[in-house]
């Protein structure tokens, strides 16, 4: 399998070339690229990357610590294997556009990375996520930030549905008279939280490509990071249950604080070097959707607690030392 | 659904011939021996779900969506009635839109990470683990009857159901992907 290898029609095959000496080299990229990868697809039914690997440059990976083991041996077949398989890693990869293969080469995320994304849209102080989307390739081999991560969609998933759960238990809990439950609590939230995740970030990669500079961010990392961001909600909702309400206000102020300042201390250094007035702006509107989404959402999902005496979704007397005005027959 | 079961055989000369017969025996014959046969596949499947043993993975190989179908529609109704009524149409739609881009979405992840099954295969195994969750609200209703189906009751049945359905759900082996 020496010698070279003409580039194959477009659109086929793949898109690259190996010359004598080159699957060598290509196959240590590809033992550091695959560090780790223990959610690989294998599409093409071939060998198993995170097995043991043994080149003939030498033991492979002994300084790469994680999920690389041991020593075993392979053929030069597997070599060629590998690269075929770190090649489908590439962006170029043959499949066309409209078979699902061609979109599982981004569905690599490891969990490491999906904990770090967590850690980084959470917490203001400390890594930065959008450093860590940008995050040296040779560690990862192919631009892990461009990687589409599923977890924004799973996040907002698990949000919807505990919110509507928190909140519908809430409202039971708050019940004096016959309860139903209240459907429009999960249209409401998947309209709410899908729609924030995908527009929020779209106004601001365009504020950012267009009235910034900035045209190197992708959509996708944006939207990453607002969907790690949102996961603190889905604690404060479940903790909103108590039927206290100065708690259920601190809930939301200090996961607001967190995640707000995790998504202004990721944007701000991009902004850094745009005049002011636009940054600024630009990080009040983000900070201000936020704290809108997070105050609807607690006046939405909890609007009734115990003591105020919620009418369980049918009209009731409202207790007479209660302050918030409550539908009364 | 018969095109299903014949397809495999039709790539030689010879199969073609069977391919025929068997074609002209399945279009001619009645339509009750046709539901008959159908409605003993998704019984039969109905107890691969509620008696979940670990071998149950051949039933990947035979899907068919008229179990999840008929679960999806019960399980809509009973919700429907139970709902506030300015709901009651909401409700049923939103059971629907649940349960089939739920299903979607669950085997279009598990399809890109690398999974071994079908897209109808996933779908058809997530449709009939509903079933026990479905067996959950019909002894909520039998329950109500009996003025019994308190929120604390219902609670503790929806989440036996739902323990139920996930054990079925992992004996198919799906979750190995």
């Amino acid at each position: 399998m020496s010698g070279n290898e003409a580039r194959p029609a477009s659109g086929t095959g793949h898109a690259f070339e190996f010359h004598d000496g080159a699957p060598v080299l290509t196959t240590r990229r590809l033992l550091k690229a695959t560090h780790g990868t223990a959610l690989w697809p294998h599409l093409s039914g071939s060998s198993d990357i995170t097995g043991t690997l043994n080149t003939r440059t030498g033991r492979a990976g002994a300084d790469d610590n994680d999920s690389l083991n041991g020593d075993g041996s392979f053929g030069f077949s597997d070599n060629v294997t590998l690269l075929r398989e770190e090649n489908a890693a590439q962006r170029n990869y043959g499949a066309p556009i409209w078979s699902l293969e061609y979109y599982a080469q981004f569905f690599n995320i490891e969990t490491h990375v999906v904990r770090r994304r967590l850690v980084t849209a959470l917490w203001p102080f400390g890594a930065r996520m959008l450093d860590t989307l940008n995050s040296n390739p040779d560690l990862y081999g192919t631009e892990p930030s461009r990687h589409f991560d599923e977890g924004p969609i799973w996040i907002s998933t698990t949000l919807v549905f505990a919110m509507a759960m928190a909140g519908n238990f809430s409202s039971y809990l708050a019940s004096e008279t016959a309860w139903q439950y209240d459907f429009e609590m999960v249209t409401f939230g998947a309209t709410s939280v899908y729609g924030y995740v995908l527009v929020v970030p779209l106004l601001l990669w365009a504020a950012l490509r267009w009235l910034i500079g900035n045209g190197r961010i992708a959509f996708t990392e944006l939207v990453c990071l607002y969907g790690y961001s949102l996961s603190i909600f889905i604690p404060v909702a479940l903790l909103s249950i108590f039927q206290v309400e100065w708690f259920r206000w601190l809930a939301v102020i200090i996961a607001l604080f967190f995640s707000g300042g995790a998504l202004l201390t990721n944007i701000w250094p991009l902004l850094r070097t745009h005049p002011h007035r636009i940054s600024y702006g630009i990080c009040a509107a983000m900070l201000l959707s936020h704290a809108t989404l997070a105050i609807v959402f607690k006046l939405f999902f909890f609007e009734y607690n115990a003591a105020v005496g919620s009418s369980g979704n049918t009209p009731a007397p409202a207790p007479s030392h209660t302050p918030v005005p409550s539908p009364s027959p | 659904m018969e095109d299903v079961d014949i397809a495999p055989i039709a790539t030689s000369a010879a199969a073609v011939v069977q391919l025929d017969e068997e074609a002209e025996s399945t279009l001619d014959e009645p339509i009750s021996v046709t539901l008959k046969r159908d409605l003993l596949m998704v019984f039969e499947k109905f107890f691969m779900v509620l008696i979940p043993r670990l071998n149950n993975k051949r039933i990947l190989h035979d899907w068919d969506l008229w179990g999840p179908l008929i679960l999806c529609v019960t399980l809509a109704m009973m919700l429907r009635d139970t709902a506030r009524d300015d709901q009651k149409s909401l409700v049923f739609s939103g059971v629907f839109v649940i349960v089939w881009c739920g299903a979607a979405v669950v085997t279009l992840n598990s399809k890109l990470l690398g999974g071994t099954l079908s897209f109808f295969q996933s779908v058809c195994v997530l449709g009939y683990c509903l079933l026990p969750l479905v067996a959950g609200t019909l002894i909520i209703r039998t329950l109500a009857l009996m003025s019994l189906a308190s929120v604390p009751v219902r609670s503790v049945v929806v989440l036996l159901g739902l323990a139920w359905a996930l054990f079925a759900y992992v004996t198919f082996g799906c979750i190995y992907v």
